[in-house]
């Protein structure tokens, strides 16, 4: 009678303190740092299962996050990391990684690409997105001189700046023209509200970090090509300063501009620049992994499958040596059409949407093959992918061009950071 | 265009119109005539006295809707003036900047308004919108697409501060919604378009969150005003120890005399 009891209390006890695990959503798969719309359609496609979200909060500073923390201290599944923030070996030496070879192996990145994801030969983490970190324009006068500057000005492809000399030799050439032939054009963004100086500062501090930062991502500024560059910027900033009174054309307020700040996006029509003799492209790369103690590892593959299929119309071609671009340009034109119906767009702009998707066609609404095989020649094999994070050079930058800081001044502030 | 013609695109004041009205009368007066002349002379005035006064108020029925007309076209403009208009004339000082609120009109869930924004009496300021640059030419609306003929010696805002010795202020007004419960706005648009007499006029349009904004006898009309001085370097002044932003919230009250078909 004892032991039945002790037995049947033993029992109560057991199942009273297996009822909050039962309660909890056990069965949930806890995705640390969500990207955007991932869980919808991962719900979308399993609506039978469910998730936990972990989101990463950010810090007082506003730029940093709790990330970190949160892989070392929380019970994730699978989780979204980039590249300029950790190292997958760091996080592999931890023992927080899974393998993911087996599973994601065979997928066709390009060689940079794949070795900014593999540690010691096993691929650790899949990436789904790639944003320049580094000094990008866009020349207004290529891809097709769309307004005609190119014949105005006497540019052509051979005056492409990649680099600061270059580009204050364009400048040259540019304010050497009569006033008359430059009348309804500017030179560069920012030039109007007295900011081209810090501009073209900042993008430079962007890429040397980029391309100068060690394995730890620490950058040193004190070298001869930082201390080159910023004289470049200082003479390009005086040519604009003496030349800042815009000519319009009469009966119009438009002006056409020849160099102006382009997106972090990649594929589209931006001059990337280098510091450096060698060409480097720098990247950062998000990146999702299964963390090597889940116990759902083929619900966090599925995840990260949703997040690959949300980002691929993107982001693919930047990442992918081999994809298949018709499925893509459906994909895209999918989502194009509809939103269009949600905002209720005319039926015909739909319609038109709909006959591009199904002859295969671009016409300025997806990547046109041209513009990705420039990515696969001129860029692809030059990215690099630095811990660096985030540089802020915009404020030291500006109190540089104010007189706020001399040289030693600048490097001193920007290698204090 | 001309700078003339563009000016013309703006309805004149009313103050200006009257003006102009006793200008006219009183050369039409001073004019000699015989006895059968005169008569036909005070007719042909009061004839012309009617049809300008006529004018007046035809044009003269909002400028928020002469505003928006001038971003959106004719067809806006006549759809705003469907709805109910609320003249103001209100004006409240922030600094050395005065802003006033010309009218506001509520259409189908939306509130729209404008104004003007000025240098108060006596201060040597030149102001700038923020979607101007320093080194633009000054009192132009450059980025709307509009056709106008900017001469090639037109100071920028920041000769034009160098050259009377004043200091540059940037000075914005936006609507943040009305005083009711449900006068959160969902978003709000708007806009600062600079003039050529140095002033501003600014414009918001904003309709209330889950539906828009309840029709009503009066609405208390939220607007964040704020200015700030800029370098010659183009440089906003708004941090210590040189920091020079004010800011203020306005709430002004406005009651449509003047019921369109607003639902």
């Amino acid at each position: 009678m004892k032991k039945r009891g002790l037995c049947i209390a033993l029992c109560l006890c057991l199942l009273t303190g297996a009822l909050p695990a039962l309660a909890q959503d056990g069965g949930a798969l806890c995705v640390l740092n969500d990207g955007w719309f991932v869980n919808e359609d991962y719900l979308a496609q399993y609506p039978d299962r469910s998730l936990e979200m972990i989101p990463a909060e950010y810090l007082d500073n506003g730029i940093d996050t709790n990330l970190r923390e949160l892989l070392f201290t929380t019970d994730w599944d699978v989780a979204r990391v980039t590249t300029d923030e950790f190292t997958l070996r760091e996080l592999d030496e931890a023992g927080l990684l899974m393998d993911l070879t087996e599973l994601f192996g065979e997928e066709k990145l390009y060689p940079a690409v794949r070795g900014a994801v593999t540690v010691d030969g096993r691929m650790m983490g899949v990436p789904t997105m790639g944003w320049y970190m580094g000094a990008r324009y866009s020349m207004q006068w290529l891809d097709g001189d769309p307004y005609g500057l190119g014949e105005k000005l006497g540019l052509t492809e051979a005056d492409e700046p990649h680099t600061c000399a270059e580009l204050y030799a364009l400048a040259q050439k540019y304010f050497a023209l009569e006033a008359e032939t430059r009348r309804g054009t500017l030179f560069f963004d920012g030039m109007l509200n007295g900011q081209a100086g810090v501009l073209l500062l900042s993008s430079f501090i962007d890429q040397y970090a980029g391309e100068f930062a060690d394995a730890e991502g620490n950058v040193d500024y004190d070298t001869d090509a930082f201390r080159d560059g910023v004289g470049q910027i200082d003479e390009l900033t005086a040519l604009l300063n003496d030349n800042l009174k815009p000519l319009y054309n009469e009966g119009s307020t438009r002006l056409y501009m020849l160099v102006s700040d382009a997106a972090n996006h990649p594929l589209g029509n931006e001059t990337l620049f280098s510091v450096g003799m060698e060409r480097k492209v720098p990247m950062r790369l998000e990146v999702w992994v299964m963390n090597a103690r889940t116990d759902k590892a083929d619900e966090a593959a599925d995840y990260i499958r949703a997040a690959m299929a949300r980002t691929a119309p993107e982001f693919a071609p930047a990442l992918y040596e081999e994809y298949d671009y018709t499925a893509l340009l459906r994909a895209s034109l999918d989502r194009d059409i509809e939103a269009q119906k949600e905002q209720n767009e005319a039926q015909s702009v739909i319609d038109e949407l709909i006959r591009l998707r199904d002859a295969g066609e671009a016409d300025g609404h997806y990547y046109s093959r041209e513009q990705l095989e420039r990515y696969r020649t001129e860029v692809a094999p030059y990215l690099i992918f630095p811990k660096c994070g985030y540089v802020g050079g915009w404020t030291p930058a500006s109190s540089y061009m104010k007189g706020k800081l001399d040289m030693n001044g600048l490097i001193a502030e920007l290698n204090g950071q | 265009m001309k700078q003339s013609e563009w000016r013309r695109a703006y309805d004149p004041d009313p103050v200006h119109l009257e003006a102009r009205v006793r200008h006219t009368l009183k050369n039409l007066d001073a004019a000699p005539a015989a006895r059968p002349r005169a008569l036909r002379t005070a007719l042909i005035a009061a004839l012309v006295l009617a049809l300008l006064c006529g004018i007046a108020l035809a044009v003269y029925e909002s400028r928020t809707a002469d505003l928006a007309g001038w971003f959106g076209g004719e067809e806006r403009k006549e759809a705003l003036l469907a709805g109910d208009i609320a003249p103001s004339g209100e004006s409240t000082r922030l600094g050395d900047v005065v802003y006033t609120l010309d009218d506001v009109i509520y259409k189908d869930g939306t509130i729209y308004g404008s104004g003007v924004i000025r240098a108060a009496e006596g201060a040597n300021i030149v102001l700038i919108d923020e979607n101007s640059g320093i080194y633009e030419p000054a009192g132009y609306p450059l980025h709307y697409g509009k056709d106008y003929t900017v001469p090639d010696d037109a100071p920028s805002y920041a000769e034009l501060a160098k050259e009377r010795g004043a200091r540059l202020i940037l000075a914005k007004c936006v609507a943040d919604g009305v005083l009711d419960e449900n006068g959160e706005p969902d978003s709000v648009g708007y806009d600062q378009v600079p003039q050529p007499d140095g002033t501003i006029r600014f414009y918001f349009e904003f309709a209330g969150r889950e539906g828009g904004i309840e029709r009503a006898e009066s609405y208390d009309v939220i607007l964040s005003i704020a200015n700030w001085e800029v370098t010659p370097e183009g440089e906003w002044l708004r941090e210590d120890p040189d920091n020079t932003w004010l800011r203020d919230e306005w709430v002004v009250t406005v009651t449509p005399d003047r019921k369109g078909d607003a639902q």
